[in-house]
């Protein structure tokens, strides 16, 4: 029996593992491959010969450099608006009961359910109004936007962890609402804060609609939108150059993925299921 | 002296519930519920982007009509939800399959290092994940063609015919979002009683007859939730379709959101646009309430 299902679980992890790797693999080695190694039948499926210029390329001709520096402000400015934002909303939502609370709950649930593109030809009309089209700033408003209903629901889910009895008597030795924030609510928060961070900084690493159509120079793209124009600018489909450019555009999600998998796996979770 | 201190602090903190909570408020009325009414306005307007402002006038319900006349969006809906169904079953059914392997005691913890391999998609951007499958759909060197070829059969054109480009683009969402599922449905057996579901095996059910007869009825909620969060992702797919076929051949796999993206922006046509994506909403919110609703009440649940 236990024999059977080794030879089951092994079998099914193998599948399993070809299936969700592989690609990452070939962009990995398809990326330092030379185009004499790319081009070629049967496929090379250990990389033989070694190269940079993919990387070389990416970099000079399309300013990919320019535009992961874009990204990383974009997505680490995004993360640290949210988190200031929601870490004080959720608080104030879990832990005060005050008239309209329950509405403001609820709405915060159902907006979730707009989708992005319902609300991108008014951001688009308000942008071009306020000057803030093609702007990185732009940008990181909708980032912050989009990622606060998800965020204000993880918060409110950490706080609501915490046991009352320590605020209660925090009150009772004379510390203000503020002081009872700041010295006890956020360090308790502060693991809820990874979590969140990680949810809200790949997400905005990873947005690709908003900013098509809310940027349009090449100095203000991001990385997502960059790797998708690569092909249209070119005759050739270039494969090394969108092999590099989705190597390094794949670097943050790898690092995180092996280095903060608990907070990562806590976060979706809870993200969906008290939802 | 402590009197006057405590009646200052007493009155600032009657204020803290709307200092902790102004800023989150703020930015969904500015950003969120005004945009969403503006843009029932708008669906309302004749309104082109390259018109003079003086030609916009409100018009009611004719974006409407003219939306769901339009075939290019019909087929849209049909194609988006035909694609959100199949998807989410795949996903489901293969995310479950996956942590049923990593719940397995049958290698004791060793197999926990797969579920950190195993979310990777998940953190990459669709359109980079979408990009990356490209490379391996390649017509003349890409690898999944090479397989095809070997084994006998002809090379696939995947975003030159219509089949082709649908199954690539279902195998690429499920390669993103199957993960999802896995790591949900993961926890969700980690709430079954071990001994429940041993018990039912001894007496007779199986293996196979305690999980359905068991395992699934108690993790039923989960299911459900699993069901409806992925089928309100699926009806929203965008990046990987850009990326994939940008609507080809013809117009056969253009979804609600990459029609509803060009009326707007490539025709210029913000009333078009803005009708459809408030038809594009409401479907969402009904299929994806129908989907929970359903799973929740269904005819097995305890």
């Amino acid at each position: 029996m236990i024999a059977r299902e080794k030879t089951v679980v092994s079998a099914l992890l193998g599948l399993f593992t070809l299936f969700f790797l592989f690609p990452i693999y070939w962009t990995l080695t398809t990326s330092i491959k030379p185009k004499g190694s790319i081009i070629k039948l049967p496929p090379e499926w250990l990389p033989l010969h070694f190269t940079w210029s993919n990387y070389v390329e990416v970099f000079s001709q399309n300013h990919i450099g320019r535009v992961f520096l874009n990204s990383l402000w974009v997505a680490s400015a995004t993360t640290a608006i949210t988190v200031i934002v929601t870490a004080l909303g959720g608080y104030g939502f879990s832990r005060f009961k005050f008239r309209g609370r329950n509405l403001w709950i609820y709405t915060t649930i159902i907006v979730r359910m707009i989708p992005g593109l319902l609300l991108i030809i008014p951001y688009y009309l308000m942008f071009q109004k306020a000057g803030l089209l093609n702007t990185l700033s732009g940008l990181i408003i909708v980032y912050v936007t989009a990622a606060i209903p998800l965020a204000i629901y993880l918060f409110m889910g950490f706080y609501s962890e915490m046991p009352g009895e320590v605020f209660e008597s925090a009150r009772i030795d004379g510390c203000s609402e503020y002081g009872i924030f700041g010295r006890i609510a956020l360090p308790l928060v502060v693991p809820g804060i990874v979590v969140t961070s990680i949810l809200v900084f790949m997400g905005a690493w990873n947005e690709f609609s908003l900013s098509l159509i809310l940027t349009f120079s090449d100095d203000k793209k991001l990385l997502p939108l960059a790797i998708s124009s690569l092909v249209q600018t070119q005759k050739d489909t270039p494969l090394g150059e969108i092999a590099a450019a989705g190597t390094v555009a794949m670097i943050p999600a790898v690092v995180l993925s092996l280095t903060t998998q608990k907070y990562i796996v806590e976060g979706f979770t809870a993200g969906a299921v008290k939802g | 002296m402590r009197t006057e201190r405590s009646t200052v602090g007493a009155r600032l903190d009657r204020w803290a519930p709307i200092v902790f909570t102004a800023p989150t408020v703020l930015v969904i009325l500015a950003l969120m519920v005004f945009p969403f009414f503006y843009s029932i306005y708008l669906s309302m307007l004749k309104y082109k982007l390259t018109l003079p402002a003086a030609s916009r006038r409100f018009i009611g319900f004719d974006n409407y009509r003219y939306m769901l006349n339009n075939d290019s969006f019909l087929h849209a809906i049909a194609w988006t939800f035909t694609f959100a169904v199949i998807a989410v079953a795949v996903q489901v059914t293969l995310g479950m399959i996956m942590a049923l392997v990593l719940n397995s005691k049958a290698f004791g913890n060793r197999t926990a290092v797969f579920k950190s391999l195993f979310i990777m998609p998940l953190m990459l951007a669709p359109i980079v994940s979408a990009k990356i499958w490209s490379l391996l759909f390649q017509v003349i060197y890409g690898p999944i063609n090479y397989v095809i070829s070997a084994l006998g059969f002809d090379k696939v054109s995947w975003s030159g015919e219509t089949l082709p480009a649908k199954i690539s683009i279902i195998l690429v969402d499920v390669w993103q979002a199957t993960p999802f599922c896995m790591l949900i449905l993961l926890a969700a057996l980690k709430t079954v009683p071990k001994e429940l579901s041993e018990a039912a095996a001894i007496d007779g059910a199986g293996r196979v007859g305690s999980f359905f007869k068991i395992t699934i009825p108690m993790i039923r909620n989960f299911i459900a939730l699993v069901v409806s969060i992925r089928i309100m992702d699926a009806l929203r797919v965008f990046d990987s379709v850009v990326a994939l076929t940008n609507g080809a051949p013809g117009e056969t796999t253009e979804t609600l959101a990459t029609v509803t993206y060009k009326t707007a922006f490539r025709y210029a046509d913000i009333g078009a646009g803005s009708a459809g994506s408030i038809l594009y909403f409401l479907l969402i919110v009904v299929f994806s309430l129908l989907a929970f609703v359903f799973l929740r009440r269904g005819p097995n649940s305890i």
